[in-house]
């Protein structure tokens, strides 16, 4: 197990967060926009899980600050709110690996809300007002996506791996 | 697998949790956060890299773009012809306007020479466009499709046909990212059309509404009075409408009264805006 990530593994991974990063970006109406959860997070949280080799705190605050300038929002916002979820994921990460998808899940809305919460302190610090009811929505549709997320992102991962492995015996 | 960071590239490189780690990327970040909200070197940071995302929201506007033009392929005739009506009259309304606009204006100019004071001002502006792209639903921003290489500057004000819309923040060579006034963090000097009261116009981050706190309990303020940019910020020229008072609270228990107002511009719901640039004063007339 203990093997250095693969060069397609980081490929993949370099891909899954522009692309993350990028959805994020897509105009749409407003009660869809509101519903969307951080991407970004979800694949953070995945390769935190499957490779933790890549996924690390440095690229989660490098990434963060991407997303920073990416958004326009305070610089350094998203830097700690990811390297924060990214902590929680490592650390638990022996626990969460076995977890059915589903209970998975469920452990990954936990963390989108106390990475919400991360949110909603740093708005109000810089003098935001309470934000409305809708705000809370995107950890729970961040919830249903992640079994998708995972899937996909696993397919892909393996199917990687396993061209690499029958290309170099 | 049991340490399992590499021993080379400890900083940025994966691997188990570091706590150590943890807390100084998260001072890292706290610290980065301070500095951008007291608007120092980071300025030029983002301006730097707002130049290398430029093409990414181009890329993410497009399907918008495309679902736009699409739609206007396809409008029907009475649809557009109905358009064109509804635009010829806002213009026809908009001329009349201007012309008793202009004839006041004139006036105004009369007296103030007369009264050997008035302040000579030149108005720049340039038409910019919003793209389309979602930064955050929770938060009152704009991306704009013009930069500093049109000459735009952080500090330029934003206006739109109805009023004052918000202010450019950083500017990138072809992008620029803007705040409405409804932002929390937004605050633009005001004064009253009808009695030229002047006070501060907070956003309240509610799309519909901005604060005036701290007036005194007995203002003249009224219900329905209009709100004009001052040149007293600097930042726009005096005179063009912000907003139009709804409510005053008048609370017994405090020593201030605060008044709420709606905003009077389309607030970015319209793709144009004018970029006005601060005010440069030619300077007081010959004695």
């Amino acid at each position: 197990m203990s093997m250095r990530p693969l060069r397609g593994t980081y490929h993949l991974f370099l891909a899954a967060v522009a692309v993350s990063l990028f959805v994020a970006l897509l105009p749409m109406p407003l009660w869809l926009a509101v519903l969307k959860p951080t991407m970004l997070a979800l694949v953070l949280c995945y390769f935190a899980l499957e490779e933790p080799e890549i996924a690390g705190l440095g690229h989660a605050f490098l990434l963060g600050l991407v997303a920073d300038i990416l958004y326009g929002g305070l610089l350094g916002e998203h830097a700690l709110r990811m390297v924060i979820l990214v902590y929680l994921t490592l650390r638990f990460r022996h626990r969460l690996r076995f977890f059915p998808v589903w209970q998975q899940a469920g452990a990954v809305f936990a963390l989108l809300l106390n990475d919400r919460v991360l949110d909603l302190w740093i708005r109000l610090l810089g003098g935001a007002p309470w934000p409305p009811l809708p705000f809370w929505l995107a950890p729970l549709s961040g919830m249903l996506a992640w079994p998708w997320v995972f899937l996909l992102l696993d397919s892909l991962r393996l199917r990687r791996r396993q061209a690499q492995r029958t290309r170099t015996p | 697998m049991l340490a399992g960071s590499s021993p080379q590239a400890p900083l940025f490189a994966g691997g188990r949790p570091g706590t150590l780690k943890l807390v100084v990327l998260m001072a890292l970040a706290i610290m980065l956060m301070l500095t951008d909200r007291q608007r120092g070197f980071l300025i030029e940071v983002r301006a730097k890299a707002l130049a290398l995302t430029a093409p990414i929201y181009q890329l993410a506007a497009l399907p918008a773009l495309a679902y736009e033009s699409a739609r206007f392929a396809v409008a029907d005739r009475a649809g557009l012809a109905e358009q064109n009506r509804a635009l010829k009259e806002a213009l026809l309304t908009a001329q009349t306007e201007l012309t008793q606009w202009r004839a006041q204006a004139a006036a105004v100019t009369r007296v103030e020479e007369q009264l050997a004071l008035a302040d000579r001002q030149q108005l720049e502006s340039t038409l910019v466009r919003i793209v389309d792209v979602d930064l955050d639903p929770f938060r009152h921003r704009l991306l704009l499709d013009r930069g500093s290489a049109d000459g735009l500057e952080r500090g330029d004000g934003l206006i739109d046909a109805f009023g004052v819309v918000g202010q450019v923040s950083a500017a990138g060579e072809h992008t620029a990212f803007a705040i409405l006034i409804t932002d929390p963090s937004h605050a633009l000097p005001v004064e009253v059309s009808r009695n030229g009261l002047k006070s501060i116009a907070y956003g309240t981050g509610d799309a519909t509404s901005l604060m005036l706190p701290n007036l005194p309990q007995n203002t003249e303020l009224a219900v329905g009075d209009r709100l004009l940019t001052t040149d007293v910020g600097g930042r726009f020229p005096a005179g063009i409408p912000v907003a139009e008072i709804t409510s005053i609270e008048r609370p017994t228990d405090a020593p201030f009264a605060s008044a709420y107002a709606r905003p009077l511009s389309a607030l970015g719901r319209n793709r144009e805006l004018l970029a006005v640039k601060p005010i440069v004063w030619v300077g007081p007339p010959e004695p």
